[in-house]
């Protein structure tokens, strides 16, 4: 028998300890106890009347058929308790008992009448709440010995039955359905093909089944097979083994399996873990446990009823008469994630219908966190954005710069060839010129016939050479004047030098400038941009031969000097006899704008001293003590970065 | 064709030695020289020819030479060639009597055609210096007083004006007269009027 037990509805207030206990291990424990303190101060007075009231505190007995494992008795029990919390407006102590009259004789209950008489006598009930018809018959039976006074509220008790005439006074409740037909219809509508019905029940009811198969509703109905519930392991083989097209409907037990322990949730459960066909029942307390759906009072709702309608009885408990009693509607209850694995779906339900389990979706269940999460995706997102915005920016105006560095450079490098046509041409026209006249030269020979072999082998030796030459400077040229950046490579500066010196060769004839080329006799390798290097040298050159326009002619010397500073430096010099720097300009010469020449624009040298700059050197100029001026370009050497 | 020399000065070999072999080819004897300075000194003796010269080389350019040739009183045409011809260059040239101002690569027709003339103006002045030399060789042979007389000749004066100018007798003059025309190798007054132009002799 199960021990009877009682529950305290806490309407009264939480006593300190019970606070601190539940909060105890929380960090803000003492926060909370504060709080606790001051609402025990601030409840002091409804703490006394609770203190007394424990006398005063009305009692509910709550009788159930069964046991206290059954499914249907604990969800009732719960939506019982929390209603009357909600709807009593007085302390309440709430007592359960249970009869659990199928598992005992029936003499066995007035065993349990004189229990409960000797239990309650010091504080009889004022209600009794009945749940399910045998605890109600048991109360009715022993009406006159078992509490006479206590108004009965009955629960559970089936719509159909028509016995309310032999309620008495002081006795109402709640009728409800489990309404097995609306069930069996429902479930045959969602499965249309359904061949064979198979009703699983208590061993004892099996003639029931023939209820079933009364059951019609068109021409192709189903064959109907009853299916013991016992042993339960016979029952499991039997769902495994359905045929196709099947459908279950599971009446029962509703009471735990004796011995085993299992629940008929359990029982449930294990059913749909093997069954071959959907479970339809006729109690929604197997909805969540396996089966798919019901049609029927939902128990929670039977709970709140009947609490509401307890409130109403206590309320006026010396005014007749006791309210009327209720009758519930029924509703079709559904399980989605059985749904699922049956293949149903959500619009196939009829209207009202309750769908349990549905898992809800990540906006019903964390709204905020998804709205904080966006706005943070959002806010993170747009910074990136930004930051990408702001890099790529930054790149292109690098880019920009970059480029319009080397369209100056280019327009200054054209402008300095400019300088140059007439050298250039120049030095052209003398390979064209050679050429010219070796080929005519030729031609008039072999007129005359009056010539040799190897006078013509000759010729054509030199016009080959002359065609190099000329297509050497045209490539030089070239080089000077392409847009752009070349390839930084490793190159000899004396190499450098030369070259320069060799593109403005004519220039120097035509100026009447005697060069010396005075280069160091080990090779000085740095690493650049052979174009800008170039371009910097020729830049000086010029410059050089600018200044000394003025000079006499046999005095005009330019002097290209490369050499090794020290292991790490290489220096390029260009050193002229010209009119040198006025004494105030010496440092400022590499700014832009700044020029000594009466036609100059003052870019040239501030090009070469940011190429040099680029290139990890500097550039400098000075006066020499005689007479001219010396600039010069030092460039990191290669060699020495290799040591490092 | 002539056998006259053709010298070429210019800086750059190639040219030079496409030159030579050109205007060999064309017949002329040609001497080549790499400077001004090296043309100035190798050239010791006067023969007719003419020259082709770079306008542009170190130290003394062609320019330069064609004044210093100038100076010299030395009789070479000049037909100037060059890498980049500028206008006042060229007038400049042309100015001081170079035959032509050629602007590489010219072509080889044009050269030759250019060299032609300036060889027939070198022929010309050859044979004019070489009659003036002459002249001046007959003229040295006369006498102070011959000379003087000659100078009075070739106004067109008289003996007896002549003898009233020189506080002489007539007859004086007129066997002086005789030896000059005799040995100017002249027959009348008109031809010794003639030789003395060209050499540049006019009257007192």
């Amino acid at each position: 028998m199960e021990t009877a037990t009682a529950e305290w509805v806490s309407i009264r207030p939480l006593s300190a300890v019970t606070i601190r206990a539940r909060f105890a291990t929380l960090p803000f424990a003492l926060l909370l106890m504060l709080g606790a303190v001051g609402l025990l101060v601030g409840s002091s007075q409804a703490g006394a009347q609770a203190s007394s009231g424990e006398h005063t505190a009305r009692t509910v007995l709550v009788l159930y058929s069964d046991n206290r494992l059954l499914t249907a008795n604990t969800v009732f029990d719960a939506s019982l308790r929390q209603t009357l919390r909600s709807h009593v407006g007085e302390p309440i102590d709430c007592f359960s008992e249970f009869l659990d009259e199928v598992h005992f004789p029936a003499f066995h209950q007035e065993r349990m009448r004189d229990l409960l008489r000797a239990k309650y006598a010091d504080r009889p009930p004022a209600a009794i709440i009945t749940f399910a018809p045998p605890s109600l018959d048991f109360c009715l039976r022993y009406r006159s010995e078992l509490f006479p006074d206590a108004p009965i509220v009955f629960a559970a008790v089936e719509a159909h039955t028509s016995a309310t005439g032999a309620l008495g006074p002081r006795v109402t409740g709640v009728r409800s359905s489990f309404d097995g037909p609306a069930t069996l219809r429902l479930a045959l509508r969602l499965h249309p093909d359904t061949q064979h019905v198979f009703v699983v029940d208590e061993p004892s009811r099996a003639d029931l089944t023939s209820r079933w198969e009364d059951f019609r509703e068109s021409e192709s109905s189903p064959r109907f097979h009853h299916l013991d519930a016992r042993p339960l392991q016979q029952l499991l083989e039997a769902l495994a083994q359905l045929p196709d097209e099947s459908l279950v409907l599971y009446l029962g037990p509703f009471a735990a399996e004796t011995g085993r322990r299992v629940t008929p949730q359990e029982i449930a459960q294990r059913m749909a873990a093997v069954s071959r066909a959907p479970i339809y029942a006729t109690s929604d307390a197997f909805v969540g446990h396996g089966v798919v759906g019901t049609v029927t009072t939902p128990m929670d709702a039977i709970g709140r009823e009947t609490a509401e309608l307890v409130g109403q009885v206590l309320g006026r408990e010396r005014v007749d008469p006791i309210p009327p009693v209720r009758t519930l509607a029924t509703a079709p209850i559904f399980d989605w994630q059985q749904m699922r694995r049956w293949d149903v779906r959500e619009n196939q339900l009829p209207a009202g219908s309750i769908l349990l389990f549905k898992p809800p979706s990540l906006w019903q269940q964390h709204s905020r966190l998804v709205l904080a999460a966006s706005g943070l995706f959002l806010l993170q997102s747009g910074l990136i954005l930004a930051l990408v915005l702001q890099s790529v920016r930054r790149r292109r105006a690098e880019r920009e710069a970059l480029q319009r560095r080397q369209e100056l450079a280019h327009t200054t490098r054209v402008a300095t060839m400019g300088e140059l046509t007439a050298s250039l041409a120049h030095e052209i026209n003398q390979p064209l010129a050679a050429i010219l006249s070796n080929t005519q030269a030729a031609q008039r020979l072999l007129a005359t016939g009056n010539t040799n072999g190897d006078e013509i082998r000759e010729i054509l030796a030199d016009i080959v050479a002359d065609d190099q030459r000329a297509g050497e400077v045209i490539r030089r040229m070239r080089t000077l004047l392409r847009r752009g950046e070349s390839e930084p490579t490793i190159l000899d500066v004396n190499d450098l030098a030369v070259e320069v010196v060799g593109l403005v060769r004519s220039e120097l004839i035509l100026q009447n400038v005697d060069p010396v080329l005075d280069l160091s006799p080990t090779p000085l390798r740095v690493h650049g941009d052979r174009v800008q290097l170039q371009q910097v040298l020729l830049n000086l050159v010029i410059n050089a031969l600018d200044a000394m326009k003025e000079t006499s002619n046999g005095d005009r010397k330019l002097r290209v000097r490369t050499a090794a500073m020290d292991d790490r430096l290489v220096r390029v010099s260009v050193e002229d006899t010209g009119v040198g720097l006025p004494a105030d300009s010496i440092d400022r010469v590499f700014e832009r704008f700044v020029t000594t020449k009466p036609h100059g624009i003052g870019l040239g040298l501030a090009i070469c001293s940011s190429i040099i700059q680029a290139h990890g050197g500097r550039v400098g100029a000075e006066n020499n003590a005689d007479r001219g001026a010396t600039f010069w370009f030092n460039l990191p050497a290669v060699d020495a970065e290799a040591k490092r | 064709m002539s056998t006259h020399t053709v010298f070429v000065v210019d800086d750059e070999s190639s040219v030079r030695k496409s030159l030579e072999r050109l205007l060999r080819a064309a017949g002329y004897h040609v001497e080549s020289f790499a400077s001004a300075d090296e043309f100035l000194r190798g050239e010791p003796e006067e023969r007719i020819g003419c020259l082709v010269l770079d306008v542009k080389m170190p130290d003394l350019d062609g320019l330069e030479l064609q004044q210093v040739l100038a100076e010299a009183d030395r009789c070479l045409p000049i037909v100037f060639i060059t890498g980049h011809g500028d206008i006042p260059t060229s007038v400049r040239a042309m100015k001081a009597g170079a035959v032509d101002f050629l602007a590489k690569p010219f072509d080889a027709d044009d050269l030759l055609a250019a060299i032609e003339r300036a060889l027939e103006a070198a022929g010309n002045q050859a044979s004019k210096r070489a009659e003036r030399a002459e002249i001046e060789r007959r003229l040295a042979a006369l006498t102070p007083r011959e000379q003087e007389v000659l100078r009075h000749v070739i106004t067109g004066q008289l003996n007896k004006q002549i003898a009233a100018d020189l506080g002489t007798s007539e007859k004086t003059i007129k066997v002086h007269r005789g030896r000059a025309m005799r040995k100017m190798q002249v027959q009348s007054v008109a031809e010794l009027v003639r030789l003395c132009e060209k050499v540049g002799i006019h009257g007192p």
